[in-house]
């Protein structure tokens, strides 16, 4: 049959994992309106500006905004929080924002600028950053997912709890997880759950609960399904969740889990009696309707219709405990045990930033902020001693060195401005500035960073690769004490031991700045003033998932296993390297047969599992002999 | 749930929902028309971020289906005869797709049908498109697209001994 076998072999032509998650990631970026860069990112802003008429002033459309060197506007970071008092107050400023807005957007600028811009090639640029994960978590039999800060666990498509590992499909049909048993000598698959109605991109496993979470099949909204699996050869759904908006992040703290999604209301077709059609609904065991109108709170200057939504749900029951919406979108999301730090996108190149704390799932909305600036990732953010840390890249539009539409018209030296520049800044639990360093690196920009207590390491790049140190040890006057510059860049920085920092990144040429293998680096941070790379490795291939997912790398120094999967000339591989003797050794290369979907590597006891999700194969984690495989299929 | 009905309105149109249904649709499509998967990567690119201007004014679903289809038939097409392609790529159609498809398979040898054969061919025996339908979303004449679809047939007979083509 030429029909089935064409389709047969036609549904086998897939796009790579990692070129599906860096459009979703664009996606997402367009969704919270300003992308971050250059040219394209002013444009947005200043079409934002104008439509809500905030800063209504010509000039700055053609001139772009000022240097960072002029002392802005507003030195108070911090923006008073309106709590909505009713649902007639929440329509009308929801109301006053301009129906088209988006079109309006979309089409204040030419096609092409949309499509064509710059650095999307360079692969590690877009979103990437630093992991965290080995330090001290070592301590049980089994590796856990690689996460940014202990005890607040982030949801990935592979869990484990030293027994069994739950495998989350990335195909839209058939079975949506797989559950294997380790337990006996060889892995075995015990059973499947095929979770109707929602397409599943993220997993948390905890006390015998697995959550599903992802968008839900029938409409754009944030769905998170929970399972009971204490006996995992047949798991039980006893809960559904949905929360309006799509699904942005989420964490789980001590048995609750913490959804946030963006929820755009379509300001065309609201209706005053009609909550739901502008006030984010939730939908779960013991609440069923639209939120509350004193649960929503409004950024003082928001101009969007865009709900960043949190609500946290038991695991044990799926029911609501607490919920809170701030009208103003939110793309990085950074979580300590007591704190959800939502920040998003604003005018004129702007991060606003709002604080909720959490405990025992009830969220409060404590403060709200902008700064200038765009952030990374998530590890750009930091709690520490009550203080919240930021590294931001400012993107500068000057008028002499660039116009509205990007062509460069002079080229001076001397009228040059530099098109970024960079800057840590130190908030206090209000969102009021404590201190900052500013002018940081001009004209490149943050690659990664990483927080450690009194001290912060972080990347900045455009041809060379200075990693800067700084030190937080006084709040308010937070010092540069270090930078190393050495070829190339890390897109993640990873403790690994002690006195050590672990780059993970990409071989650059000094001249041009143009990205080439991947590459390992050792830091040696004994004296974070004085910074060396004490050891380097290229690893043959040139992308990998471990460049903008700090998940897809496993770090463990307790162990001295860094592992990651990486395409190259060769194919699409597992490496893993250890650390011995000051040097990266290779201790495993292993061909995958995937089409570019992620794949994660993890120990339980003795043996170490590499899991697609196709297959699961297996060595002794001491020398990393081959056991045996197990289709998923 | 009849009210949340109206939470999201064109929800079913929402960019993240949508890519997360056709991508593999439009990356295929790309294929096809491509023959190369890095070329399809662009394109899937190109395709979604044009969708996102425009994903408010989906009527239906179908509507949403016919779009993506449409611009991604513009985009290879701009890919196709873009200049970089010009010199990069040879122009002979018969090169094989880089790909590991075995000559002798059913896609293997659709890759080697022009360009206009191989599209028909795809949207009529993979997408489930009648002619009329495939005419409406590429806005061409229904009497060209049968002709197409009816002479990419006689090409493949003669290369794949099957009649039920």
């Amino acid at each position: 049959m030429f029909k089935n076998d064409y389709k047969n072999q036609m549904d086998s032509v897939k796009p790579d994992g990692y070129i599906k998650d860096k459009i979703r990631r664009r996606l997402a970026e367009g969704n919270n309106a300003a992308p971050k860069r250059s040219r394209k990112g002013f444009a947005v802003s200043a079409a934002a500006a104008i439509l809500c008429g905030a800063l209504l002033f010509s000039a700055g459309v053609i001139t772009g905004r000022h240097s960072v060197n002029i002392p802005t506007a507003a030195p108070e970071n911090s923006l008073s929080i309106k709590t909505a008092q009713s649902y007639d107050a929440i329509y009308n400023t929801v109301k006053s924002f301009e129906p088209s807005f988006w079109e309006k957007i979309y089409n204040g600028f030419s096609g092409e600028s949309v499509i064509q811009e710059e650095n999307y090639a360079a692969p590690g640029g877009t979103d990437s950053g630093i992991t965290e994960d080995s330090e001290t978590l070592a301590t049980g039999g089994y590796s856990e997912t690689t996460v940014q800060v202990e005890g607040v666990d982030e949801a990935d498509i592979v869990k484990t709890d030293g027994k069994y590992i739950y495998v989350l499909s990335s195909s839209v049909d058939g079975e949506t997880v797989s559950i294997v048993d380790v337990t006996g000598k060889n892995p075995v698959k015990l059973s499947g759950i095929t979770a109707d109605g929602i397409y599943g991109s993220d997993m948390y496993l905890s006390a015998g609960r697995l959550i599903i979470i992802g968008l839900s099949e029938d409409r754009s909204d944030t769905a998170a399904v929970i399972y009971d699996v204490s006996d995992p050869a047949a798991p039980k759904e006893i809960q559904r969740c949905r929360q309006s908006g799509f699904y942005s992040e989420s964490r789980l703290i001590s048995g609750k889990l913490y959804l946030i999604s963006n929820f755009i209301v379509n300001t065309a077709e609201i209706i005053k009696n009609d909550a739901k059609t502008f006030v984010p609904s939730l939908e779960c065991g013991n609440y069923n309707g639209a939120v509350a109108a004193d649960s929503v709170c409004f950024y003082s200057n928001c101009e969007r219709p865009e709900y960043t939504v949190v609500s946290g749900y038991d695991i044990k029951d799926g029911s609501l405990t607490g919920t809170q919406s701030v009208l103003g979108g939110s793309c990085t999301v950074y979580a300590s045990t007591d704190n959800i730090i939502a920040c998003g996108y604003a005018a004129d190149g702007k991060t606003q930033v709002a604080r909720f704390a959490v405990a025992d799932g009830e969220i409060e909305l404590k403060a709200t902020g902008e700064l200038n600036g765009t952030l990374l990732n998530q590890f750009s953010v930091d709690e520490y001693k009550g203080c919240f840390r930021f590294v931001l890249t400012d993107y500068i539009f000057s008028g002499t060195a660039e116009t509205f539409d990007g062509s460069a018209v002079s080229s001076s030296a001397s009228q040059t401005a530099p098109s970024t520049t960079n800057s840590l800044v130190i908030l206090d639990g209000n969102l009021k500035e404590t201190g900052k360093i500013e002018n940081l690196a001009p004209g490149e920009q943050v690659y990664s960073v990483r927080f450690m207590g009194d001290t912060a390491y972080f990347v900045t790049f455009r041809q060379v690769d200075p990693l800067f140190s700084a030190d937080l040890s006084d709040p308010t006057s937070p010092k540069i004490i270090g930078s190393l510059k050495i070829p190339g860049f890390s897109n993640y920085l990873f403790p690994y031991g002690d006195g050590r920092l672990l780059g993970i990144g990409q071989n650059a040429d000094e001249s041009t700045g143009a990205t080439g293998s991947i590459k390992l680096s050792m830091f040696d941070i004994n004296n974070p003033a004085e910074v060396s790379e004490t050891a380097k490795k290229d690893v043959p291939a040139t992308y990998s998932e471990a460049l903008y997912n700090h998940k897809a790398t496993l770090a463990d120094s307790g162990k001295n296993i860094i592992a990651f999967p990486a395409y190259g000339e060769v194919g699409i591989n597992y490496f893993i390297y250890s650390f011995e003797n000051g040097e990266f050794t290779e201790k495993l290369r292993v061909t995958l047969d995937i089409q570019g979907e992620s794949c994660r590597g993890l120990y339980i006891d003795d043996i170490f599992y590499i899991v697609t999700p196709y297959e699961i194969q297996y060595f002794e984690l001491d020398g990393f002999e081959p056991i045996g495989s197990l289709s998923l299929k | 749930m009849t009210n949340a009905e109206d939470i999201s309105v064109k929800s079913f149109a929402a960019p993240a929902y949508v890519f997360e249904k056709y991508s593999d649709t439009v990356y295929r499509l790309a294929f096809v028309r491509t023959k190369s998967r890095n070329d399809s990567d662009d394109i899937l690119q190109e395709v979604f971020l044009r969708y996102m201007r425009i994903w408010r004014n989906m009527q239906s679903e179908e509507h949403v289906k016919a779009t993506l289809i449409r611009i991604a038939i513009n985009r290879s097409n701009s890919w196709l005869s873009s200049a970089w392609f010009r010199r990069t790529a040879p122009l002979d159609e018969s090169i094989p797709a880089d790909c590991c498809f075995s000559c002798e398979n059913a896609l293997g040898e659709v890759l080697k049908l022009p360009l206009k054969y191989r599209t028909v061919i795809h949207l009529h025996y993979y997408m489930g498109y009648s002619a009329e339908e495939i005419a409406r979303i590429t806005e061409s004449n229904p009497s060209t697209v049968k002709t197409r679809l009816a002479r990419a047939r006689e090409m493949l007979k003669k290369t794949i001994k099957a009649d039920d083509i």
